[in-house]
């Protein structure tokens, strides 16, 4: 297996040169963008593995660089690498598309750690499972490759996280999936969302493959213990 | 802010209904006062009449008595014209300043009016009040007194104008003082709360950008160090960590070194003096001592120092000015290769001095926000002039306060350019 590549988006030289060493020698392969604008030219839409981004750079800010690449339809991973830690700024980053958040200053332990995780979630996205990558159920069919799925409503895009949430419900249907067991398949350790997020994302599975959002029959909430999937369709929840 | 702006309307519509109804208030004394006039005209107008008709009963008396009666009779009504007269004095009515009647002959008889010095000078035959005898001998009715001929005092009317006049200007000028002084008040306090929100604005961010700047130092030490206790402290990558440790120390004190500079010039704690000075001599030194540094990092430095160029100034500080500015263009002043060109000539009176790179420029518009302290330019990113904010704002407090101005500009050839203007001595 070749090794994971990052782009690594950070104006700080000293910080990046830091970082490069811990994550080089950690056996990750490292290109390093000073500012937004050479973030974008470095970026290739599959190439990466995982994107490491300061929010405050010159010209267009790492906000900015994460809007632009999904935009592109990248789905790597993004972590945002930041000065910045108010809650509001924690926010816009998930809510645009980033997996996970560090503030500086932090441990170089904690980053190889979370790093670690992101890949851990991502190789088993990509596992061979009895589900392969093109899952057909009752209510569509979802290709994890592709980062698409086809409900009752025709083609819609996946994100990244939204392909780890349909893989952990598909490679357990008809059990209860806890809160606890999302949290740890899907988002990073600092990047815990509220329940309401997770609602949100039941919501749009619901919105693109039940026949009736509002009594699904695939994706159902279990009060107080989590959600379940079923492949078949039923209504006894 | 809105609570705010439904007070002050509160206010106005409160002081000008205020006006608004001194006005009507005024306006109904007025009517008042011209009511009880008129009331006052009427009671005297049916005061005198009574008076009229008994001088009337006695002159008919009087006739009846002495039908051939030709001559005046001062007598007769005395009583009764003095009764009138202490009336119309209410008024000093043209009517009854004086009265007195004779009855002339058979065919007519006549009232007069004389005047006030009673009984000397006629008003003359002809006036208003004229008994005619009736065809029996009898005496007619006399026209009575009517408020054509009592009239109010024109003084007294005038008066109530007056009056009148007086409490409008009154409450028009007191109502737009006190409308004045409502504006003038919400404007004063509108714009001491301005000052209070841009003050804790520029706290805010004061807070922010050191904080941010502080923390990228104490990142990158902390990174170095955990990356040397991952690596067992290896001889060489300590070697290599250990200065660039010691350049993040050198950072964080300047920046400390900057906040507290501020500090000191906004309490107006740093002196500054006003030295003769070679800025010949001093730039080239400066610059002898900068080109090795320039040198290890690649970069190019060119000179175009005038000789025997003086000015007045603390060369302390315009050392420190100079470095900050070339700290800007190092870090930020150049795509690849820095190439940095000192200039210093005379031009008129002034020593004109201007350090230009070879980097991208400042944005357009920009040229004086840059001075501002914690001003980054683009607001998007806070960023896209890095630092803390304060290298600029100090360097243009630096150059003021000793007599020099400073100004920044793209050059025509691209590339930013400093310039710092003194005035030169002799």
């Amino acid at each position: 297996m070749s090794a994971k590549r990052i782009l690594l988006v950070e104006d700080e030289k000293h910080i990046a040169e830091g970082i490069i060493l811990n994550l080089e020698g950690e056996g990750f392969e490292v290109m390093w963008a000073s500012d937004g604008n050479q973030a974008m030219e470095y970026y290739k839409p599959g190439y990466f593995d995982l994107i490491l981004l300061d929010i405050m750079l010159p010209g267009i800010n790492g906000l900015e660089v994460c809007r632009r690449i999904r935009s592109k339809l990248g789905t790597e991973p993004i972590m945002f690498l930041t000065a910045r830690d108010s809650l509001d700024d924690k926010k816009e980053g998930l809510a645009i598309g980033a997996d996970d958040y560090i503030t500086k200053p932090f441990d170089i332990d904690e980053l190889l750690l979370r790093i670690k995780a992101i890949f851990r979630r991502q190789a088993w996205l990509r596992t061979e499972s009895a589900t392969d990558d093109a899952y057909t159920f009752a209510g569509g069919t979802v290709e994890f490759k592709k980062f698409e799925a086809e409900g009752r409503n025709g083609r819609f895009r996946l994100s990244n996280k939204e392909c780890l949430l349909l893989k952990l419900f598909i490679e357990h249907p008809g059990e209860v999936i806890s809160r606890h067991m999302i949290l740890d398949a899907v988002w990073g350790y600092n990047a815990y969302p509220s329940s309401r997020t997770v609602d949100n994302f039941i919501l749009r599975f619901r919105k693109n493959f039940e026949p009736n959002p509002a009594e699904p029959i695939y994706f159902h909430t279990e009060f107080g213990t989590g959600y379940k999937f079923t492949p078949e369709g039923s209504t006894s929840a | 802010m809105a609570i705010f702006s439904i007070l002050v309307v509160l206010f106005v519509a409160q002081m000008s209904w205020w006006i608004i109804f001194q006005i009507r208030n005024s306006e109904d004394t007025k009517a008042f006062m011209t009511e009880t006039y008129a009331g006052e005209q009427q009671r005297l107008i049916s005061l005198l009449n009574e008076h009229y008709r008994a001088i009337y009963d006695a002159a008919g008396a009087a006739v009846k008595a002495s039908p051939n009666m030709m001559s005046p009779h001062p007598r007769i009504a005395d009583d009764a014209v003095s009764g009138l007269m202490r009336e119309s004095e209410i008024l000093g009515s043209s009517l009854a300043d004086s009265l007195y009647f004779r009855i002339a002959d058979d065919k007519e008889t006549y009232i007069l009016f004389l005047n006030r010095d009673y009984p000397g000078k006629f008003l003359g035959l002809g006036s208003p009040l004229i008994f005619r005898p009736s065809p029996k001998g009898e005496l007619m009715r006399p026209d009575w007194v009517t408020s054509d001929i009592i009239t109010p005092n024109p003084a007294k009317f005038a008066e109530i104008e007056r009056q009148e006049h007086k409490h409008l200007r009154m409450f028009l000028m007191e109502g737009s003082f006190f409308i004045f002084l409502i504006i003038l008040g919400t404007y004063l306090v509108y714009r001491s709360l301005q000052r209070t929100r841009q003050i804790r604005q520029e706290q805010l961010l004061f807070v922010h950008s050191i904080t941010h700047e502080l923390k990228i130092p104490i990142t990158s030490i902390g990174l170095f160090i955990d990356t040397l206790r991952r690596r067992q402290y290896e001889p060489a990558l300590t070697a290599e960590l250990v200065p660039k440790m010691k350049d993040d120390l050198s950072r964080l004190n300047h920046l400390i070194d900057n906040v507290l500079q501020v500090r000191k010039l906004s309490e107006k704690q740093i002196e500054f003096r006003h030295d003769p000075i070679d800025l010949s001599d001093e730039l080239k030194r400066f610059a002898g001592q900068l080109a090795g540094k320039f040198e290890a990092a690649g970069g190019k430095l060119h000179t175009k120092i005038e000789d025997g160029v003086r000015i007045l100034g603390d060369i302390e500080v315009l050392i420190r000015v100079w470095e900050s500015l070339i700290d800007n263009s190092m870090k930020y002043g150049h795509a690849g290769t820095l190439e940095l060109t000192i200039s210093l000539q005379k031009h008129k009176d002034d020593a004109v001095l201007e350090f230009l790179d070879n980097g991208p420029g400042i944005p357009e518009g920009m040229e004086e926000k840059l001075f501002e302290p914690f001003f980054r330019g683009d607001i998007e990113s806070k960023k896209s002039v890095p630092g803390s904010g304060l290298g600029l704002y100090l360097a243009r407090e630096f150059v003021r306060r000793s007599g020099g101005q400073i100004a920044l500009g793209n050059a025509a050839e691209g590339g930013c350019i400093v310039r710092l203007t003194f005035a030169k001595i002799t």
